[in-house]
């Protein structure tokens, strides 16, 4: 199966392109970037082709195709990857609003090729059997989950509001809201948030905490925060606190990992060791590719959580808790 | 040398005594265990001081006792004072020039001053969202914000100055043998901008606390199940015996316990201004009841006076 990659913007597109150059039953052959330096550098890193002409990337014999440009252009790219036919996995968060989120799952279903979200950390271990054990109720009912997905700021294009969308909160809200979802089975129904930009001189929010109340009555809080110093020994995390009617299970995503005192380079840092859950995305990507099956991370999911950012940011505006106003499909 | 007398009505409690044992130049005069024999001993000219013990029940009679009386007061039961008795208390001490400490443990806790102490001196910059958790055994009774919150809002008061508005949801669970199980998360905007989430949990099987101070040059971290010294596992074939060894944690809250009548016993004698007024543990318990509400309307509650002391 032939997979190209559309954009090196994101700087998850490496480690797909590391984990389709490993895969068996894959051929990563082209990349398109309108950075035509940096689409040439990876072109080179990968040995694979480079097209400046979107068209004539999307022209070209390729299956697949892994969307990685900056957040507001995923709607643009998805659409035209679609249009031609090409099986889609799209960085998250899918879009910057929710109609362009619309209207991209609209386009893929008319086109008939899968949209899937790039949600890795559903592919962690850990998480797997997190979520066997909130099956199998070890916790008896879920009440609460106290979640984090902090991160250093990252700088570069993620604070230019008009390709990011926005700061920590549409960069780091999605992923654990995405856990929460698929964990519980359940979907956001109230939101307050308290965003803020406090750490750094730029023009989107770098901190925040985000409160959700679900459908189900389950209250939990999610804190996106672009707040580990940059002494931090790693990018960041993934935390959950979740509580039960009979016990808490504490997940740190990233916890298996070495610590390396580094006189070197002069610092403390992480040496994980466990899995790459980006090996599991891709995987998953590729057999649902194969098998012609429906994504195991739709569309429809990264518009939910998408529909949440949007609620934090307005509550964030009125100061009020906003109810979810969810966008729905006809059958 | 100082007297004082002790109110504890629980049968061969010794906690309070042991508190006072690490205070130079004080005497115990005795431990009244009924309101009508406290009256009585207050009324002893010879007599400084009261202490007041949690097992005592409605603790503002005895306050109001030993005021009268003109005997300086330290209770640690201000959890079981309404909101609007602290300020009746703080009133009629004001009156009779009395010093009244409603102590928060946390003020006394060498790690949370520490922590303070950084923030002020700038160790992490201009504060972030700070992060806080707090949890005890399911059995604790009371209100969750006023048991476990209160002194967290106080810590984040006395750190970060007056609140703006106070964000909750809370969760209550209970299982067939009757017992609860309750889970609660705040957001605290500070007047300053400061974020913080406080978690508070009757959910675990252990007292545990912990803080992620996260500011523009800096954090600070701090886990109590991080910080034991001393880790004593036993082989699993053998009975684990009984050490006799108080554990390490019971060790510290006695420590916290001494350290705050010491500081009491300073303040009254004019060494040191008292740590903390009934207006502090007021407002503390005032934020507690605007997560209350917001908990009960699934809204936020603004605080109208900012959260400000007078």
């Amino acid at each position: 199966m032939k997979v190209g990659i559309i954009s090196f913007a994101h700087m998850h597109a490496h480690s797909y392109a590391t984990y389709l150059q490993k895969h068996p039953d894959v051929q990563l052959t082209a990349i398109w970037d309108h950075d035509e330096e940096r689409g040439k550098t990876a072109a080179a890193t990968y040995q694979v082709d480079y097209y400046g002409d979107l068209r004539e990337f999307l022209q070209t014999d390729l299956e697949a195709v892994i969307v990685c440009s900056e957040n507001a252009r995923h709607k643009e790219h998805v659409i035209a990857a679609a249009k031609s036919k090409k099986q889609i996995l799209c960085e998250k968060p899918i879009a910057t609003e929710v109609k362009d989120a619309e209207e991209m799952i609209r386009t893929c279903k008319e086109e008939g090729v899968i949209l899937q979200i790039a949600y890795p950390v559903r592919f962690a271990s850990v998480m797997e059997q997190v979520r066997q054990l909130i099956e199998s109720k070890a916790i008896g009912e879920v009440l609460a989950v106290n979640g984090t997905n902090h991160g250093q700021m990252p700088g570069g294009w993620f604070i230019e509001k008009e390709l990011s969308g926005g700061g920590a909160a549409t960069d780091h809200i999605v992923h654990v809201m995405d856990l929460v979802r698929w964990l519980l089975k359940d979907e956001g129904k109230s939101v307050y948030a308290e965003l803020d930009t406090r750490f750094y001189d730029i023009d989107v929010e770098d901190c925040g905490i985000v409160s959700l109340e679900m459908e189900s009555g389950v209250i939990v809080t999610i804190d996106p925060s672009w707040s580990r110093p940059k002494t931090f020994p790693t990018w960041g995390d993934v935390t959950m606190q979740i509580v039960g009617t009979k016990g808490t299970l504490s997940v740190d995503v990233f916890k298996q990992h070495a610590l390396y005192y580094n006189d070197h380079a002069n610092r403390v840092q992480h040496l994980p060791w466990a899995k790459d859950m980006d090996e599991g995305l891709i995987a998953d990507f590729i057999q649902c590719v194969q098998e012609g099956r429906a994504p195991s991370i739709s569309g429809e999911d990264g518009l939910r959580t998408l529909e949440i950012v949007k609620a934090a940011y307005e509550s964030n505006r009125c100061k009020q808790a906003v109810i979810i106003d969810k966008v729905t499909f006809p059958e | 040398m100082w007297k004082v007398v002790i109110a504890d009505t629980a049968a061969g409690s010794t906690q309070q005594q042991c508190a006072w044992s690490g205070v130079n130049e004080i005497e115990i005069i005795g431990v009244a265990d009924n309101l009508a024999v406290f009256g009585e001993w207050v009324k002893d000219q010879e007599v400084d001081a009261v202490d007041i013990a949690p097992s005592v029940t409605a603790p503002e009679k005895w306050i109001e006792l030993a005021v009268e009386a003109k005997k300086h007061v330290i209770c640690d039961a201000n959890v079981q004072i309404g909101i609007e008795a602290i300020s009746e208390l703080q009133a009629i001490c004001e009156k009779q020039g009395i010093m009244l400490l409603l102590p928060n443990a946390w003020r006394f806790s060498p790690v949370y001053v520490q922590a303070r102490e950084h923030v002020l001196q700038g160790a992490i910059g201009k504060p972030g969202v700070i992060r806080m958790r707090r949890s005890a055994l399911p059995a604790t009774k009371g209100c969750i914000f006023d048991v476990l919150g209160a002194e967290v809002f106080d810590w984040l008061r006395w750190t970060f100055g007056d609140v703006l508005r106070v964000m909750a949801r809370s969760v209550k669970h209970m299982d067939e043998t009757g017992q609860a199980v309750e889970y609660a998360l705040v957001i605290v905007k500070h007047a300053d901008g400061t974020i913080a989430h406080i978690e508070l949990s009757l959910a675990e099987p252990e007292e545990r606390s912990s803080f992620e101070l996260t500011g523009a040059s800096g954090m600070l971290q701090y886990d109590s199940n991080d910080s034991q010294p001393i880790v004593w596992d036993m082989n699993r074939k053998l009975v684990q015996p009984d050490s006799g060894a108080e554990p390490f944690a019971d060790r510290a809250a006695a420590d916290r316990r001494s350290s705050r009548r010491a500081h009491f016993v300073r303040a009254v004698s004019g060494q040191e201004p008292l740590q903390m007024t009934p207006e502090d543990v007021r407002m503390a318990r005032k934020i507690a009841q605007a997560a209350r509400q917001s908990a009960e309307s699934g809204q936020p509650v603004q605080l109208m006076d900012g959260g400000s002391a007078k």
